[in-house]
């Protein structure tokens, strides 16, 4: 960027991001306070407004500029305008008197003799730089949904704040396992005083946390650049932990060492998590917890194929649970995982069998959490007396399957019933699943309850304690009968109940 | 056959415990399973100043064993009972494996008017319980009277224990009841099976 201004009798020539150009002849200022000075009547002369405007433009961003246009302070004006532009290693060259109104022309230099410097120190730019240090990594390919509580299994927290890497603070990300990681990487070059030059960053870790910025304009100073591995991470859900190092190559001053940076936690999922359904879903919400927890139980199986994630992850329960278990405190309410202690999460913990809902609800937040594509609810599968060979499927929801399916025969109410064994008419059984010698009698059922799993356009249905099925009428083969039966008070062996008819026989 | 009446046919079982089958029992010497049962129960089902188990709360707790009916006695079912306070009030509450009965005794549900009676029954009901049940109370209310939130649904035909609570007036004390409903099945659980046969055998020793 040129800019002409004049001050009195002289036209300068401002110059930015253009080394090497006609440096030996510039001006020289030995301090911002100095710079400062001599920019203060530019800056105030209305005859260089549109210039003064050019670099504002140049030098500071949108906002920053609202906030120094020529006004009352003009000192500290000058002051800004003056750190800044030697910040930026801009240049400025004494040209021909100024022309009425100012010029833009390019007359020939005319000759500003130099300030004087102490003789033992360089002029601006033959210091060299010598310092480099890494201030912040900001990494803007991840997530950046991942929350910062891990206390517990709650979706608490709030989100970890960027930069993720910084003195005294390193947070976690999450990232998609087959996509680049950009980020933004703030160091500091220094002496102060120290020459602006060409240089190239590097920050050396795995070949998928590698970077390279290229030939880039190094500052004395603050600097930002934003880099791009260019190779993908690896297809791995995985938790990674790895550091980068750093340098800086110089073109006049040789290379700088800039440590290290991590070690960087990088949680690598199929995509980006879902956590749209937060408030409605216990489950959903991406918390450091979680995200461990779900990304330990991907690494388990390490496949990019969302089925057999899920056959991995209902394979923790071999089947469903109806009864409260002892090992698992009270307040995570199993086996209905019906809490406000994060909902199903608590299944990763304990890893007991629940009831059908709570497991699916466990499987949805991990596959959720990992952003793992398909969708998994929880569906009952029975047959109908009107149809006892035709498997229905319903959401499981209140009213659904048989639990309400009955006939009033003269006084008596038969109930429709799915069962587990092989039942007789007019026979007498107690309770479903009572402890008998050598057993356990047959169950009655309201219905198979199945995590029904669909994505790519294949859909699997787990059964509790049934395995995979390809269909609602594969599961209904789970069950041997559809029957009525009634329930009665037998005088010794309290209720129970007497199968009235078969309907149906499956296998 | 009449329809199976599960409230009635839990209410013959409680009533057949003779007080000699009750044994006191300490907290930590309840059988695991019955203990996990007990407080998942308890936990969904009464609010949480009402609940047995409470750090510092005294309660008394007794145990009664199943047993087979005779020709001259009813069957019994395993059953928990505690005794404790909830505010001035002596709450009693027994657990079935399939139902939760409070009872307390309640003179304010016998005096005033109908209307009165009605507004502390309700009172009581939610001071004690989480069910979000508004009562279909009788014309009268006194002595012997029964009533159901849902009387469209028998308990064992329920989705969920919330569908339904269900309560009345016995022997001079107020009495609420949850079923412990699981939907996968037909009917219920086993109540004469709550209890681990070992559990059972120090009972009856």
């Amino acid at each position: 960027m040129r800019v002409t201004l004049i001050s009195g009798a002289t036209t300068y020539e401002f110059l930015l991001g253009e080394p090497g150009g006609a440096r030996g002849s510039s001006l020289q200022f030995s301090s911002t306070e100095e710079l400062a000075v001599f920019l203060a009547p530019i800056l105030r002369d209305p005859a260089n407004h549109a210039g003064v405007a050019s670099l504002r433009r140049a030098l500071f961003t949108d906002s920053a500029a609202s906030m120094v246009r020529p006004g009352a302070q003009d000192t500290d004006l000058a002051r800004r305008y003056a750190q800044v532009f030697r910040r930026q290693g801009g240049l400025i060259h004494g040209m021909a008197p100024a022309s009425a109104g100012g010029g833009v022309g390019a007359p020939p230099p005319v000759s500003i003799p130099p300030k004087p410097m102490p003789p033992l120190t360089p002029a601006v730019h033959d210091v060299p730089l010598t310092e480099f240090q890494i201030l912040d990594v900001t990494f803007t390919s991840d997530h950046d949904k991942l929350k910062d509580y891990d206390r517990d299994w709650k979706n608490l927290g709030k989100r970890f704040s960027k930069p993720e890497w910084r003195a005294g603070a390193n947070h976690p990300i999450s990232h998609n396992q087959d996509k680049k990681v950009a980020l933004k990487v703030k160091f500091k070059a220094g002496p102060p005083e120290g020459r602006t030059q060409y240089g190239v960053l590097t920050g050396k870790g795995p070949f998928y946390l590698a970077f390279d910025s290229g030939r880039r304009f190094i500052s004395p100073g603050e600097n930002t650049l934003s880099l791009e591995c260019p190779k993908e991470l690896p297809i791995s859900i995985v938790k990674r932990r790895e550091e980068i190092a750093w340098t800086l190559k110089l073109e006049k001053d040789g290379v700088l060492d800039g440590g290290s940076t991590g070690p960087h936690v990088i949680f690598c999922t199929y995509d980006a998590p879902r956590d749209d359904q937060a408030g409605k879903r216990q489950e959903d919400g991406v918390t450091s917890k979680r995200m461990e927890a779900a990304v330990e139980l991907a690494a388990e199986i390490d496949t990019d194929v969302p089925h057999k994630l899920v056959d991995h992850l209902m394979g923790m329960f071999p089947r469903y649970s109806l009864s409260t278990s002892p090992k698992i405190p009270p307040q995570y309410g199993h086996p209905s995982y019906q809490n406000f202690e994060g909902g199903g999460w608590a299944m990763a913990q304990f890893r007991e069998p629940g009831e059908c809902q709570a497991i699916v609800r466990f499987v949805t937040g991990v596959i959720r959490q990992l952003g793992v594509p398909g969708e998994s609810e929880s569906v009952v599968v029975y047959a109908h007396p009107d149809a006892p060979q035709t498997a229905r499927e319903d959401p499981l929801r209140p009213g659904s399957g048989l639990t309400a399916v009955a006939i009033l025969v003269g006084e008596s109410r038969w109930k429709a019933a799915l069962t587990d064994q092989i039942v007789e008419e007019g026979a007498f059984y107690p309770p479903s699943h009572s402890r008998l010698d050598g057993g356990k009698s047959p169950g009655f059922n309201s219905y198979e309850a199945c995590l029904k799993f669909t994505e790519g356009g294949r859909t699997i249905y787990y059964a509790g304690g049934a395995g995979q099925k390809l269909s609602a009428e594969h599961t209904l083969h789970c069950f041997k009968q559809l029957i009525w039966m009634e329930r009665v008070a037998h005088p010794a062996k309290g209720d129970g109940i007497i199968v009235r008819k078969v309907l149906a026989r499956y296998s | 056959m009449p329809v199976f009446d599960d409230l009635a046919y839990w209410w013959t079982c409680i009533d057949a415990a003779p007080a000699e089958s009750w044994k006191e029992v300490r907290p930590d010497a309840l059988d695991a399973q019955v203990r996990a049962d007990s407080e998942y129960w308890c936990r969904q089902q009464l609010v949480s100043d009402a609940l047995p188990y409470l750090p510092g709360r005294k309660e008394a707790i007794a145990a009664s064993p199943s047993a087979e009916g005779t020709p001259h006695t009813p069957v019994r079912l395993d059953l928990l009972r505690h005794r404790y306070k909830v505010d001035d009030f002596d709450l009693e509450l027994v657990e079935g494996r399939n139902f939760t009965l409070l009872r307390l005794p309640a003179p304010r549900v016998l005096q005033g008017s109908t209307a009165q009676r009605g507004a502390e029954i309700h009172r009581l009901a939610r001071m004690l319980m989480t069910g979000p049940w508004t009562f279909l109370l009788p014309g009268t209310i006194g002595e012997g009277i029964q009533f159901t939130s849902n009387p469209d649904v028998l308990p064992d035909e329920t989705f969920s224990w919330k569908e339904r609570g269900d309560g009345g007036i016995r022997a001079g004390k107020l009495w609420f009841l949850c079923s412990r409903r699981i939907p996968d099945i037909v009917g219920f659980h086993n109540g004469m099976q709550w209890f681990s046969d070992e559990f059972r055998g120090q009972l009856l020793r």
